[in-house]
């Protein structure tokens, strides 16, 4: 069975998903290095033609919303 | 500032100084991480998902913690660095105007003027300014100038240190903002 809670990212780093929160553009999938917890990274999880993608964000402004929602959804709860 | 924001102020202040790396890194890192690139396009096999087992759930708990204090972090950072660059372009209106010689109420036009302008729109004028001065390769990678006798004071009350690059940025889009509304009054 494909273990889908640890990504192999771009720069060979190996990533544990922290959390996920769904959002109308996709769920955000918030990443953390396993060797080191403050490189944190965020992408999206999108449908594609039936398959799910992982992609980047759009830009600066979307990397802060997603942070925002982290912050909200941890803090409130 | 809403509710949220003032929070995260609040954590931040607690939870910052148990962080190894320093704000600049942490933002830099993160938006370069984060940020679309074609390579970055993974297909999943199924759906992500939070690792259940033990360690990764020990590990987990421990992450979001941090992971917390990381966005905070660089939310706030952006937060207070935007309210530097709209003081900064507040004074350097004001500044160009007094230049040249403004009336009273011309001023206070100018002043209102730069008041209704969403500050958003105005941090894109910046941004995009910014891109123009960088491909002059008169800025080196920190956005300092390479000519030392164009470099910006720093200023010790500042809460952010905004580069030569940032300054001169402003500088030229509230000269033309100033230009813009001569233009429009002369008509």
């Amino acid at each position: 069975m494909i273990n889908n809670s640890i990504r192999q990212l771009e720069d060979n780093e190996t990533y544990a998903v922290i959390d996920m929160i769904p959002d109308d553009k996709g769920t955000y999938v918030y990443l953390t290095n396993i060797k080191d917890e403050e490189d944190l990274c965020v992408r999206k999880q999108i449908k594609e033609q039936d398959e799910n993608v992982l992609v980047g964000l759009e830009n600066e402004d979307e990397v802060d919303y997603a942070l925002r929602l982290l912050v909200q959804k941890n803090l409130e709860a | 500032m809403n509710n949220l924001d003032e929070t995260l102020i609040k954590v931040t202040q607690d939870r910052k100084r148990e962080l190894k790396t320093n704000e600049e890194e942490l933002r830099r890192r993160i938006y370069q991480k984060s940020i679309h690139n074609p390579n970055r396009r993974q297909k999943v096999d199924g759906e992500m998902y939070v690792g259940h087992n033990p360690k990764i759930q020990k590990f987990v708990k421990g992450a979001i913690y941090t992971a917390i204090t990381v966005a905070v972090v660089v939310i706030t950072a952006k937060l207070g660095k935007t309210d530097e660059v709209m003081n900064v372009y507040n004074t350097r209106v004001i500044e160009t105007a007094e230049a040249q010689n403004f009336s009273t109420t011309e001023m206070n036009e100018l002043k209102k003027e730069v008041k209704d302008t969403a500050t958003g729109e105005t941090m894109n004028q910046i941004s995009a300014e910014k891109a123009t001065l960088k491909e002059t390769g008169n800025y080196d990678m920190f956005g300092n100038n390479k000519d030392q006798s164009l470099q910006h004071p720093g200023d010790p009350n500042a809460l952010f240190n905004l580069s030569d690059l940032e300054r001169d940025a402003i500088g030229n889009v509230a000269e033309s903002q100033v230009e813009e509304y001569q233009g429009r009054g002369s008509k």
